[in-house]
């Protein structure tokens, strides 16, 4: 059986789960409303279920999994999870919805599930034809040769930049870069146009933009320079930079990896929307290992992003890690019970230690421009904003994200863990623990 | 070690390696070993090169700054409002409610730090932020803000930007200063408040300064004087009704009007009963001739406003500043001097004045007994008024009764019964909204000042009859149920 001792999660992170804050404000409502009926939890794995009432003669059923976690409701609405689920999840969390055997509507939905994993899995495990395999072969072919031009069409790009001066590149505007992105994304290598886009506001970030251009394009060419020549590359690096130039490595590939187990923290999230598409970074870092890892999932205009980790909370599970030179992003290859909640997170490092860390990283993939840490210490307002370790050692903040005032607030100049993102122009906050309770940045 | 490399191949970029290029002039360390050797010229894929080495090796080699610790918050003294209040004031702050404005919201949120400062609890600290720009914003909320933030409030607004230093240290009292250089608002706040604590200093202040003062910040500082009035203050404002300016004589009859036994008042008595006398139990009034110089002085003023005749202008004044009680020469109590005749050359006049003395000398007494009248005439301006300086008990009776008669004039009444409602105001007006056969103009204003005015305990009373109405009538009420609902959750939730 499962344990029902489980402490339930916190509205904050009930909170995390909710795909925008009205539907957050109309769970609020509905859990504190009168309608509830034969809400209750348990069973394996993990579930909670409940009945409420809407607008039609019968009430909506809801369903959850508490250990991948996964939803089901049957009202219409397309939000997901939607509002019930969500009230379901508050009533629990504060502690209104008792332990109770499943009742079969739930145990019908958590079956079908099982059902639908296992032949998605055999599906995944049958050997390919032949035929599929010479298909498989030209279409890989053809994508080689494709991207191949448009690494040669960069490097020359790269070369005239320099040849020719990147002084007025300030008063071009983002034309320039759009359109050696869109010849990327033709070339199929999404990867590159990603980090060409990214160059595009560089020219007006201010004073000092001559040097970070220089520095991003100089990147660009050594990645480029890597990737028009992989097989000259140690097999880690030549992963590294095939994933950086854009190439997908199937999942399969991936879950097939050695599986690394650990009570994962999740210490930070953060969504961001590039071109349409909105991508969300799950920070995880081991508590016994003190690996950290990245969980990157995308969602196109209108579909939901997987909310299956939740900011403050651990999970024991195995990751397996995408192939590369210095290893991050990873997936969730198998979970061992439900997510338990995480108040304070660790081992938490000193300003040294992350700068270690960085530069073993660094070592391994050049372009890395973000890398999670986990920092003990003060916050200190300024200009830039520092993290200041118990040793006195200080890492700046990145000034062009703003002033994070509400951080600081919680904080109130005492010790605090830090959950951020390194980057070259500093540090990206994603989180405060302050002991009792995570702040989101 | 990098930076003459990194500056030499700057300068070729930023010109462009056709006009300048890059000679490698010295290297050392970590990049030495994949860049070409010193003294080759580089072409442009050589610059990025050798440019992505000192980049990666920059990175990677990042040191650890060094810089100044803030000083800690100290502890709080105060406990914490609970988890549900702190959600709910989150949820208030951010807007995030579908159903209500922001307006609204707003409101509520003052609501919330209202109740939680009187109770002596705090506002979590991811909060303040926001109720730092609120203030920032809206001045009013400032006090309770500062009330509810704690020393964390304080330590946040002395780091934070220039716009939250209203925050850093809680209002202080005026300073001497403000008397010799501040504005003339600072300076009145200043001898406001020295008279509070020190009549006899303030007096001797403003007299001291006296003789260099303009006339309009002379007035304002008399009626600063009001506080800490007494009969020690006689003598100086007497003298000052010899004053030749109009607003210094003004300002100083106000205060002698309110000065319990003082010789103005008893000469204004005198002037008004002069003008009245009772002839076979009815009022005979009778407006004076002429504005005197003794008039003058004691600050009538002579001009009337257009469309007022000359007498009628002074009669009302004279009946207006004269001390309310000096009419138990005819009757003891206001009710027995109302119900009399009036006679009907000046009586209207005499009764218009009457209206303004309870007013302007806020008696509660008299205004309860000129309200009944005032009803029937149905001047809203003066209605208002007068229940503004009632008790709030008898006004609440008041209203509740005219609920049940006139609900568009009760509802206009309701704007100065101070919240929440005393009895038995909402439960007159849950009669009201239950009666549906009845419902008449001004009935949706009800429901308006209904959302504000009502204590939330009643919050089980009004969704009671929310239930019981037909659904079209239940729709009426839902936002009056909802924001009750909401105002009674907050109140529980500080509790």
């Amino acid at each position: 059986m499962s344990e029902p001792t489980e402490p339930p999660w916190t509205a904050e992170q009930v909170q995390g789960l909710a795909p925008d804050a009205s539907s957050f404000a109309a769970a609020r409502k509905l859990a504190g409303a009168s309608g509830w009926s034969a809400t209750g939890h348990g069973g394996t794995p993990l579930g909670l279920w409940g009945l409420c009432k809407g607008s039609g003669s019968t009430p909506y059923q809801i369903c959850v999994d508490l250990v991948e976690p996964a939803y089901r409701c049957s009202c219409p609405s397309r939000k997901f999870p939607c509002k019930h689920a969500l009230a379901l999840l508050l009533r629990w969390s504060s502690g209104q919805v008792a332990a109770e055997e499943p009742p079969q509507w739930m145990t019908e939905w958590t079956t079908s599930r099982e059902a639908r994993a296992e032949k998605k899995a055999q599906q995944a495990a049958a050997p390919r034809t032949e035929a599929q395999e010479r298909a498989a072969q030209r279409r890989a072919d053809k994508r080689a040769e494709s991207v191949a031009a448009g690494i040669a069409e960069l490097r020359t790009w790269l070369s005239d930049q320099v040849r020719h001066g990147i002084a007025g590149l300030d008063q071009a505007g983002y034309r320039p870069f759009e359109q050696v992105a869109a010849r990327l994304v033709d070339a199929q290598a999404p990867g590159l146009a990603g980090a060409v886009r990214r160059l595009a506001p560089v020219p007006s970030s201010g004073p000092g933009w001559e040097q970070r251009l220089l520095g991003e394009l100089s990147l660009l060419h050594l990645l480029a320079g890597a990737a028009a020549n992989p097989e000259a590359l140690p097999e880690d690096l030549a992963a590294t930079v095939h994933s950086r130039v854009g190439q997908a490595v199937p999942t399969e590939q991936v879950l097939a990896g050695a599986p690394v187990r650990d009570r994962w923290q999740v210490v930070g999230t953060r969504d961001d929307t590039e071109d349409k598409l909105t991508s969300r970074r799950v920070w995880l870092r081991g508590r016994d290992t003190g690996r950290p890892a990245l969980v990157l999932s995308f969602a196109m205009p209108g579909q939901a992003l997987p909310v299956d980790l939740v900011l403050g909370t651990e999970l024991d599970a195995e990751l397996t890690y995408y192939p590369g030179a210095a290893p991050l992003r990873a997936l969730v290859a198998a979970r061992h019970g439900a997510p338990a909640p995480c108040p304070a997170p660790g081992p938490a490092q000193t300003v040294a230690q992350a700068l270690d860390e960085v530069g073993a990283a660094l070592a391994g993939d050049p372009w890395l421009f973000q890398w999670p840490v986990l920092l003990r210490g003060v916050l200190a307002p300024g200009s830039p904003w520092h993290l200041i370790d118990p040793d006195g050692d200080a890492l700046p903040l990145d000034p062009a994200l703003g002033e994070p005032w509400r951080l600081a607030a919680v904080a109130g100049g005492h010790e605090i863990t830090l959950a951020a993102e390194w980057g070259p122009a500093g540090l990206r906050p994603l989180a405060v623990y302050d002991g009792t309770e995570v702040v989101r940045a | 070690m990098s930076t003459s490399i990194w500056s030499d191949l700057m300068s070729s970029a930023l010109v462009g390696t056709d006009r300048r290029r890059p000679v490698l002039s010295g290297l050392d360390g970590p990049p030495a070993g994949t860049l070409s050797p010193i003294g080759t010229e580089l072409d442009p894929d050589g610059l990025l090169s050798a440019a992505a080495a000192v980049t990666v090796t920059r990175r990677a080699g990042q040191v650890p700054a060094r810089t100044q610790r803030p000083d800690p918050a100290t502890a709080e003294t105060a406990p914490y409002a609970s988890a549900a209040a702190q959600q709910r004031l989150a949820a208030l702050l951010s807007g995030g409610d579908a159903e209500l404005d922001r307006t609204t919201t707003r409101d509520l949120a003052g609501e919330w730090l209202r109740i939680a400062a009187g109770r002596g609890l705090l506002a979590e600290p991811g909060l303040l932020v926001a109720l730092l720009d609120l203030g920032s914003s809206d001045s009013s909320v400032r006090p309770v803000v500062r009330a509810v933030g704690g020393t964390r409030l304080g330590w946040l607004a002395l780091q934070g930007p220039g716009r939250w230093a209203w925050a850093v240290q809680p209002e202080d009292a005026a300073q001497p200063a403000d008397w010799d250089t501040g504005r003339a608002a600072d300076r009145v706040r200043y001898l406001g408040e020295l008279r509070a604590r020190d009549a006899a200093a303030g007096r001797d202040l403003l007299l001291e300064a006296w003789p260099q003062e303009k006339a309009a910040d002379l007035a304002a500082l008399i009626a600063a004087c009001g506080a800490g009035l007494g009969p020690d203050d006689e003598p100086w404002l007497e003298k000052a009704l010899d004053d030749r300016r109009a607003q210094i004589r003004e300002a100083a009859a106000r205060l002698l009007a309110v000065l319990p036994g003082s010789a103005w008042r008893q000469r204004m008595a005198e002037r008004a009963l002069a003008c009245v006398h009772v002839a076979a139990r009815k009022l005979v009034a009778t407006a004076p001739t002429e504005c005197d110089e003794s008039m003058r002085r004691d600050g009538i003023s002579v001009k009337p406003p257009q469309s007022v005749g000359e007498r009628t202008h002074w009669f009302r004044q004279i009946i207006e500043y004269a001390p309310l009680d000096c009419w138990t020469a005819f009757d003891e109590t206001p009710a027995g001097l109302l119900s009399r005749k009036f006679d009907d050359t000046w009586g209207h006049v005499l009764r218009a004045g009457l209206n303004r003395a309870a007013i302007t000398q806020r008696d509660g007494a008299w205004a309860a007994v000129l309200i009944h009248e005032g009803l029937g005439r149905r001047d809203m301006n003066e209605l208002r008024e007068l229940a503004a300086v009632m008790p709030e008990q008898d006004l609440a009776e008041l209203i509740a009764a005219q609920l049940r008669r006139e609900v568009d004039i009760a509802t206009r009444l309701l704007d100065v019964l101070p919240t929440p409602w005393a009895a038995p105001v909402p439960e007159a007006v849950l009669e009201c909204l239950a009666d549906t056969q009845r419902r008449r103009s001004g009935w949706w204003q009800l429901l308006r000042h209904a959302e504000w005015g009502f204590d939330p305990a009643y919050a089980p009373q009004a969704r009671a009859l929310h239930d019981s109405l037909p659904i079209p009538d239940q729709q009426l009420l839902v936002r009056f149920i909802t924001m009750l609902q909401i105002r009674h959750d907050i109140h529980q939730e500080l509790s």
